[in-house]
């Protein structure tokens, strides 16, 4: 009952926070499907731990989802931009989150990029994505609109280096066992990878300009 | 989010913000307190004139009902109430029912907010639903407390013995620090009145008139203030009934967020888009509603606070007691629980299948039940 007096921070505070609590959830399903492209037969662990978090992922959406809707029924419409932006933030997360399911996919049908001879490229990457998650934490939580423009402009450029890297499996003469598991993880790095810059970018530009990256250019890979 | 392009204006700092409540509920209480001046002033043939046709329980509740609707806030009439009672006019056992009819006319305001989910089906059936649970609940308490209390006069006489333990017994006046701090203002508004030729019963009805005024705008301007001053506060106990479900800790932050932003109306008005958007189920908005009720019942409380005679305590109390009555009566047994649940759900499913029936559920209840009752009963 006296917690009502108390002077907690509530609204959307609340919802930043759940915000940051779904970043880290999203670089921990993350690693983990990432990790199940190396590891050996079973990942029966991995994959049910992959599947648990998202599922928290999906109930933290929700739960935003809800909070935004008593925010405007207690505030009205004074935060009607933020309150979309959130709207928007949490779905890219829950995308992401998806993405994750679907390499756990690929491991759980049989790929695995340990010993390949791109496994360093990937693990590159990997190690690279993974970063993003921990630096657009930060971003929200700190509202810190110039790192975002730096992140949204290095996303720009790796998705457009991941394009280029797909293109080329298009065309290669290596077989598709090779080829197209690479290409389907290729695609889906580069949907997190935008996900991850609208979220960060949400922070910068609100909901006006999210859809596009810094250069003004409409990001359709989300 | 914080995005750093919807960067919100500063307002009025917090404290001071809270100063300015402070100061809106003195203006209140000033009102109270000319309110009971105008009474005296109007002299007794006015006095009869306005007062005879509530000496009937039935009349009393339309009135109320009426009144209500119109200022669209039972503080003001509760207020009202209060400080007529305070003045010796209206008896305590003729307000009762007025104070009952306030219980039923402040839920029109939340089924107007429903109103405005109409032109979605689901959407406006959620709403209605939990809309008018709040009515139902609040006319089966009068159905039931109202012939009680006219037969045994329970709910009056304890609060006469509350009040009398607490300030004295009835028919006495008792030296309240309120009351004498209100006086001043009060006075300056008589003595300044008087001085332009103002006499008899054109002092009174002008007393009146400024008195109901500024009840009527400090109300409003607090509830304004109030709300935006623990606006999150309220948010993060919404959250927390969303996330504990009903029952009584439901109610009991009904009862806080009322009492913080001074207005059942807006507890119960919040309640509506979170109910249509399926956020708030009915069973869980039920019981905040009823927290609200009784929120709601410290205005006349404050109010009873500008008056020196225990029988204002005593109506006020009323008002709580009624209202924490018909929790007791309704909500604790599982099958009574659910009689407003059910008519509320059953309500709404008319009402969204034939909408002309929303008109004359709200018009009905609210307009022409008490004109037509008032007309015939006076």
């Amino acid at each position: 009952m006296f917690k009502f007096l108390r002077g907690r921070p509530g609204g959307m505070d609340s919802i930043d926070r759940t915000v940051g609590e779904m970043l880290i959830d999203c670089r921990h399903t993350f690693d983990l499907a990432m990790a199940a492209l190396e590891a050996g037969e079973d990942i029966s662990g991995l994959a049910a731990d992959v599947r648990a978090t998202d599922e928290r992922i999906n109930a933290a959406e929700e739960q935003v989802r809800r909070q935004l809707i008593v925010h405007v029924a207690v505030h009205g419409g004074d935060d009607v931009g933020a309150v979309l932006a959130d709207l928007l933030v949490v779905k890219k997360l829950e995308r992401i989150g998806d993405q994750h399911k679907n390499i756990l996919d690929l491991a759980e049908e049989g790929v695995r990029l340990g010993g390949a001879a791109d496994h360093e490229e990937f693990e590159e990457l990997r190690r690279e994505v993974s970063e993003m998650f921990a630096t657009t934490a930060a971003i929200v939580a700190d509202a810190d609109g110039d790192r975002a423009l730096a992140l949204g402009q290095r996303a720009a450029v790796m998705r457009s280096d991941l394009d280029g890297r797909i293109r080329e499996l298009i065309h290669t003469d290596l077989p598709g066992s090779h080829a197209v598991p690479r290409v389907l993880l290729l695609r889906y790095l580069k949907r997190i990878v935008a996900n991850l810059a609208g979220v960060a970018m949400t922070v910068r530009d609100g909901i006006e300009r999210t859809e596009r990256d810094p250069s003004g250019e409409d990001v359709t890979d989300d | 989010m914080t995005t750093d392009v919807t960067a919100s204006e500063p307002g009025i700092p917090a404290p001071a913000r809270a100063a300015l409540v402070v100061a809106l509920l003195y203006v209140f209480l000033v009102g109270v307190g000319l309110l009971e001046d105008s009474i005296v002033a109007l002299g007794p043939d006015v006095q009869e004139t306005l007062f005879a046709s509530v000496t009937n329980p039935l009349a009393g509740l339309f009135v109320g009902i009426l009144a209500t609707v119109l200022a669209q806030s039972s503080s003001v009439t509760t207020a009202t109430i209060v400080g007529l009672v305070g003045s010796g006019l209206l008896g305590v056992e003729d307000a009762v029912p007025m104070i009952m009819g306030a219980n039923i006319g402040t839920t029109v305001t939340n089924t107007l907010a429903s109103l405005g989910h109409l032109r979605r089906a689901k959407e406006f059936q959620a709403a209605f639903a939990a809309a008018t649970v709040h009515d139902i609940f609040n006319v089966i308490s009068v159905m039931v407390l109202l012939p009680l209390e006219l037969a045994t006069g329970v709910l009056s006489r304890t609060a006469a013995a509350l009040s009398g333990a607490l300030v004295g017994s009835s028919g006495r006046t008792f030296e309240s620090p309120i009351k004498a701090a209100v006086g001043a203002p009060a006075k300056l508004v008589d003595g300044v009145l008087t001085g332009i030729g103002a006499d008899g019963p054109l002092l009174g009805l002008l007393l009146l008139v400024i008195g109901l005024g500024l009840i009527f705008t400090a109300l409003a301007a607090i509830t304004r203030n109030m709300r935006t001053l623990v606006a999150d506060r309220v948010e993060r106990t919404v959250n927390d009934v969303l996330s504990r479900g009903g029952g009584v800790p439901a109610i009991v932050a009904g009862v806080l967020i009322t009492v913080a932003v001074q207005s059942s109306s807006i507890t119960t008005s919040i309640l509506i888009p979170l109910a249509a958007s399926g956020v708030l189920s009915l069973r869980n908005t039920y019981p905040v509603t009823l927290g609200a009720n009784v929120g709601t019942t410290v205005t006349a409380l404050l109010a009873s606070l500008a008056t020196d005679r225990p029988e204002a305590l005593t109506i006020a109390l009323v008002h709580t007691m009624f209202n924490i009555a018909g929790i007791l009566l309704l909500y604790p047994v599982p099958a009574l629980r659910d009689i407003p649940v059910n008519l509320a759900e059953r309500t709404a499913a008319a009402a969204s299948a034939r909408r002309q029936l929303v008109a004359v559920y709200v018009i009905g209840l609210f307009i022409v039940v008490p004109v037509v009752g008032v007309l015939l009963l006076r």
